[in-house]
């Protein structure tokens, strides 16, 4: 059985910035510095991209000398010599073991994952509101990546990457789930998405909160109705929070 | 084989910090004002500042004690994580950057929080997580593989012949704070790091090769209340839960795994 460890995500785990990346107001990509460090096959040339290899890109960014000399030897620098555009010098460490097999990083198993499983239908198909797979992968991304998948969900809303009509109906499954470990960050998840720029994705996290049926969501949900500038999408938030609002 | 059987472990002081973090989940639906977080909690501004406003992210660094360098971090679901990593070095380092030893870190680093909590902007929270990656430098392999043996009681490793093992548990615990029914999941990966310094001319990169080599005992800590809590933390639930989260991994790099 071939196990890719770095893709596997305890329960218990909530290391949830891992993979995570900041764009900076001017279009550059900022990152947090974690320090862990490349891994290279020590009897082989393939050099594995680990969580630790899309780190070390992220480093890159802040010197493309040190690029040059990285990817030269196929190798992710993950720290090194940031001052080398003052120094003939670059320098980085590398973590060495005996795997052979190049792995996925964690960021992108995710990011594949979600993506399989919001394009498993046609868009024709997700309007007639048959969406079991949709709901079916999901529920699988949810209960696999926990929190750090639905970050990634958080992140696509605002993208135009997913049609808007198929993020609507996702959001309304992550409100039907029955998964305790993952209620908070599903309730966070759908709070966020009231602000989102798309109408029909607000309107699907509306619906996923009333599904979820937490009171929590109520304050929200009454001041994106107030924000709402589409007459007919205010009147559901508000026919949603006041219907959260009994159940309390 | 029990805990109290086998080669004792190093000092906690061995154990170097790699990385240490404070992940905290906010109670759904509070709104996140963070504009005056940094201040509140470091005393000064980052001096980097970025924020993606459509999906409410941000990120904040600075200088830290100790040769650290502290991020404030802020992710789509509103999750915050306050981390320390060690600065990058000014010349070609000698050792494995690293912030200095775990347990003298930790005090600096709790302090800064409880300045934090103690914000009036600081949000209630549903879930929290201390966290480090830790290293104890080895001489070699099989030392690696011995020292991290002191640390796994219930594991027999042949030192001479094993390699690449990775070894992962939670014990999950009850908290012994006031909070009825709180448990604390407690995981720990274990593993020997070969780590190679490679160095070269800028000019040719072909030039670049291994300097030096170094090994070592790493353990990557993840102490966090569980999920499943409907609960919400103050400040001071926040604070207390803090101390006692530190103290349950100062605990394990004392002992290693132990229920």
């Amino acid at each position: 059985m071939n196990v890719n460890v770095n893709s596997l995500i305890p329960s218990s785990s909530t290391d949830v910035f891992k993979s995570d990346t900041v764009v900076g107001s001017s279009g550059e990509v900022l990152t947090r510095s974690d320090t862990k460090l490349a891994s290279l096959g020590e009897a082989s040339t393939s050099a594995t991209t680990t969580d630790a290899a899309t780190q070390g890109e992220r480093s890159v960014s802040r010197s493309i000398r040190g690029l040059v000399v990285a990817l030269y030897l196929g190798l992710p620098p993950v720290i090194y010599d940031e001052r080398a555009h003052a120094s003939p010098r670059s320098w980085y460490w590398v973590h060495t073991n005996n795997q052979t097999a190049p792995e996925p990083a964690r960021d992108e198993v995710v990011q594949h994952a979600l993506m399989n499983a919001l394009t498993c239908m046609p868009t024709d198909e997700i309007q007639d509101g048959m969406t079991l797979p949709l709901g079916i992968g999901i529920a699988s991304c949810v209960k696999d990546f926990g929190e750090l998948g639905l970050g990634k969900l958080a992140s696509l809303t605002a993208t135009a990457a997913v049609d808007a009509e198929v993020l609507s109906h996702a959001l309304r499954w992550i409100g039907r789930l029955e998964d305790n470990e993952s209620f908070h960050g599903r309730l966070r998840l759908l709070i966020r998405v009231l602000a989102s720029p798309s109408t029909t994705v607000r309107d699907g996290a509306a619906l996923g909160l009333v599904e979820l049926g937490s009171p929590l969501a109520v304050r929200a949900l009454e001041e994106a109705a107030s924000n709402e500038a589409n007459e007919s999408l205010r009147e559901d938030l508000e026919q949603a929070a006041n219907y959260l609002s009994r159940r309390s | 084989m029990s805990a109290t059987q086998g080669p004792p472990t190093p000092p906690v002081s061995s154990w170097l910090t790699q990385l240490m973090r404070a992940t905290v989940f906010p109670t759904p639906g509070q709104p996140i004002t963070a504009d005056t977080w940094w201040t509140d909690a470091v005393g000064g501004e980052p001096e980097t500042r970025s924020v993606k406003p459509a999906t409410r992210q941000r990120q904040e660094e600075g200088p830290f004690e100790g040769g650290g360098r502290l991020s404030l971090s802020i992710n789509p679901l509103g999750v915050i994580q306050w981390q320390v990593t060690p600065e990058v070095p000014k010349d070609i380092p000698v050792d494995i950057p690293a912030v200095g030893p775990v347990e003298e870190l930790s005090k600096p680093f709790l302090g800064l929080l409880n300045r934090w909590f103690r914000s009036t902007t600081c949000p209630t929270a549903s879930r929290l997580a201390f966290g480090v990656t830790a290293l104890l430098p080895v001489e070699d392999h099989a030392r690696g593989y011995e020292t991290l043996a002191s640390y796994l009681h219930a594991l027999k490793i042949d030192p001479h012949n094993s390699f690449d093992l990775l070894y992962r548990i939670n014990r999950p615990r009850r908290s012994i704070s006031e909070i009825q029914e709180l448990r604390i999941n407690r995981l720990s990966t274990w593993v020997v790091q070969k780590i190679s310094m490679v160095a070269g001319m800028e000019s040719d990169p072909r030039s670049s090769s291994v300097i030096s080599e170094r090994y070592a005992c790493a353990v990557e800590l993840d102490i966090n209340t569980v999920p499943t809590f409907t609960g919400t933390f103050t400040s001071r639930d926040t604070s207390a839960l803090f101390s006692e989260l530190e103290r349950l991994a100062m605990e394990i790099l004392a002992k290693g795994d132990v229920p």
